[in-house]
C-alpha cells in the first residue's frame, strides 16, 4: 500500500543548450527582448518583471523575464535559455509548454538560435501523511554504509547518474518531515514537447512506485 | 531541515522581493539608494513598503513549513493572516520544541473551528513513542517556554500531541 503524500513544492525546469553559442545575445539583444516581452504579454508581464543578469560567468549572464502570476521565469543567455516554473503540476503542463514555446520560437526568429539539446529537471518536495520521511528514505541507504552503525539513521541521501538521466533523493531542506526528489533527463533536439512531457510523467510514476508513495489529490 | 546534499532545492527565483526600481539599477553607481529612501518617509513608497512587509511575511511562512507540517487546505494560512503574531511565535517555539520533544518529532498544524466560528490553531506532536514520555516533554515545554510566551498567542494557539 503506497504512502499518501502531498507535494507542497514542485519545480519544473527546462533548459535549451544551443547548438552553438550566439554571442550577439550578450550585446545587441533589443529585438529579442522586445519580441519576448510581446510574446509574454498574455500572461500580464510588466517592464519591472524583466531582470538583467550581469554577474557571473558570461554563460550565466543574460535577461530573465518573470511571470509572477504563473510563478514562471524565462531566462536567455548566449549559450542557453531556461524556463523555470514553481508550483508546477501536470494540469498546468500545457500552459508551461506554451510559455516555453514562445520563448524558444522568439529566440529562433530574432537571434537565429538553434536547439542543441533539451535538459529537463523536476524537483518535488513530498510530505508523507503518516510515515516519517526517514521511513521512505531508509531503503535507499547502501547496505554497506547502513551496517556501520546500529543506531537509527537520521537521514539518507542518494544520487544516481546515467548517460542522459540523473535521480537525486534526499531529505527536504524546505519542509518539515519532507522528502526531496529531483529527476533530470536530457532529450535530443528532435523530441517533441509532448514526448518530453510523456517521458517525464512516466519517470515520475516510476520513481513514486520505487519510493512507495502516491500523491494525495484533493 | 533534513537535506544532506549540498544541492539547491528551490528554483532560484525570488518571488518575494519586488523588482529593482530600474532595469540597470544594479550597475549604476549613482543610482538612488532604494533602502534609504524608504526609511526617510513613512508614507512615501507605501506600496513598495507593503510589498516588502508581505514578502517578509511570506518568507516567515516558508520558514514555518520547514519546522511544521502544514495541511493542504488554507485554514492555517487564514489564521496566520488574521493573527500576525502567530507565525513569529511558532518560529520562536520551534527550537524549544526540538529541545524538549527531540529533533525527530514531527509537528502538524491544524485548525479547529467551534460552533461560534472562532478558530484555534493546534500544533500537534505526532508521537510514536510512549504516552508518558510525550506528556513529560509537553510539561517541560510548557514550564520552560510556553507559559511565559503564551500571552502573545491570545488563546489562539495550543500545543498538544497525538499518539500514532
Amino acid at each position: 500500500m503506497p504512502e499518501l503524500v502531498t507535494i507542497p513544492i514542485a519545480i519544473f525546469e527546462i533548459t535549451v543548450e544551443y547548438a552553438r553559442p550566439v554571442m550577439k545575445l550578450l550585446m545587441d539583444r533589443k529585438d529579442v527582448v522586445d519580441g519576448l516581452f510581446e510574446g509574454f504579454k498574455p500572461w500580464g508581464i510588466k517592464v519591472d518583471d524583466i531582470e538583467v543578469i550581469s554577474v557571473g560567468k558570461p554563460s550565466e549572464q543574460g535577461v530573465k523575464f518573470k511571470l509572477p502570476t504563473k510563478r514562471t521565469s524565462f531566462f536567455f543567455g548566449a549559450a542557453s535559455c531556461t524556463l523555470t516554473r514553481d508550483d508546477s503540476d501536470w494540469e498546468s503542463a500545457e500552459e508551461t509548454t506554451a510559455i516555453f514555446d514562445i520563448g524558444v520560437s522568439t529566440l529562433r526568429a530574432s537571434a537565429g538560435v538553434e536547439v542543441g539539446v533539451y535538459k529537463t529537471a523536476i524537483a518535488l518536495h513530498l510530505q508523507p501523511k503518516s510515515l516519517q520521511f526517514i521511513d521512505l528514505l531508509r531503503p535507499f541507504a547502501p547496505a554497506l554504509l547502513a551496517s556501520l552503525d546500529s543506531s537509527p539513521m537520521k537521514a539518507v541521501a542518494a544520487v544516481t547518474k546515467w548517460e542522459n538521466r540523473k535521480v537525486t533523493i534526499d531529505g527536504s531542506g524546505q519542509l518539515a518531515n519532507g522528502v526531496f526528489l529531483r529527476f533530470e533527463r536530457e532529450f535530443g533536439k528532435e523530441e517533441t514537447y509532448a514526448a518530453i512531457a510523456a517521458q517525464l510523467k512516466a519517470d515520475e510514476s516510476q520513481l513514486f512506485d520505487l519510493i512507495g508513495v502516491k500523491e494525495d489529490l484533493p | 531541515m533534513n537535506g544532506l546534499l549540498d544541492l539547491r532545492q528551490d528554483s532560484g527565483n525570488d518571488w518575494k522581493r519586488p523588482p529593482a526600481a530600474m532595469l540597470y539599477h544594479g550597475i549604476q553607481d549613482t543610482a538612488q539608494n532604494y533602502e534609504t529612501r524608504i526609511q526617510l518617509s513613512a508614507l512615501m513608497d507605501l506600496e513598495e513598503q507593503m510589498a516588502r512587509f508581505e514578502a517578509d511575511y511570506e518568507g516567515m511562512i516558508a520558514q514555518i513549513a520547514r519546522y511544521y507540517v502544514l495541511p493542504a487546505n488554507s485554514l492555517v494560512l487564514d489564521v496566520f493572516h488574521r493573527h500576525r503574531t502567530i507565525p513569529q511565535l511558532l518560529l520562536e517555539a520551534a527550537p524549544r520544541l526540538r529541545e524538549f520533544f527531540g529533533g525527530d518529532a514531527v509537528f502538524n498544524l491544524r485548525v479547529l473551528i467551534d460552533e461560534s466560528g472562532s478558530q484555534t490553531l493546534y500544533a500537534v506532536a505526532m508521537w510514536a513513542g510512549r504516552a508518558e514520555d510525550v506528556i513529560v516533554a509537553l510539561d517541560h515545554f510548557e514550564d520552560g517556554w510556553w507559559i511565559s510566551n503564551s500571552r502573545q498567542a491570545s488563546g489562539i494557539l495550543t500545543f498538544t500531541y497525538e499518539l500514532v
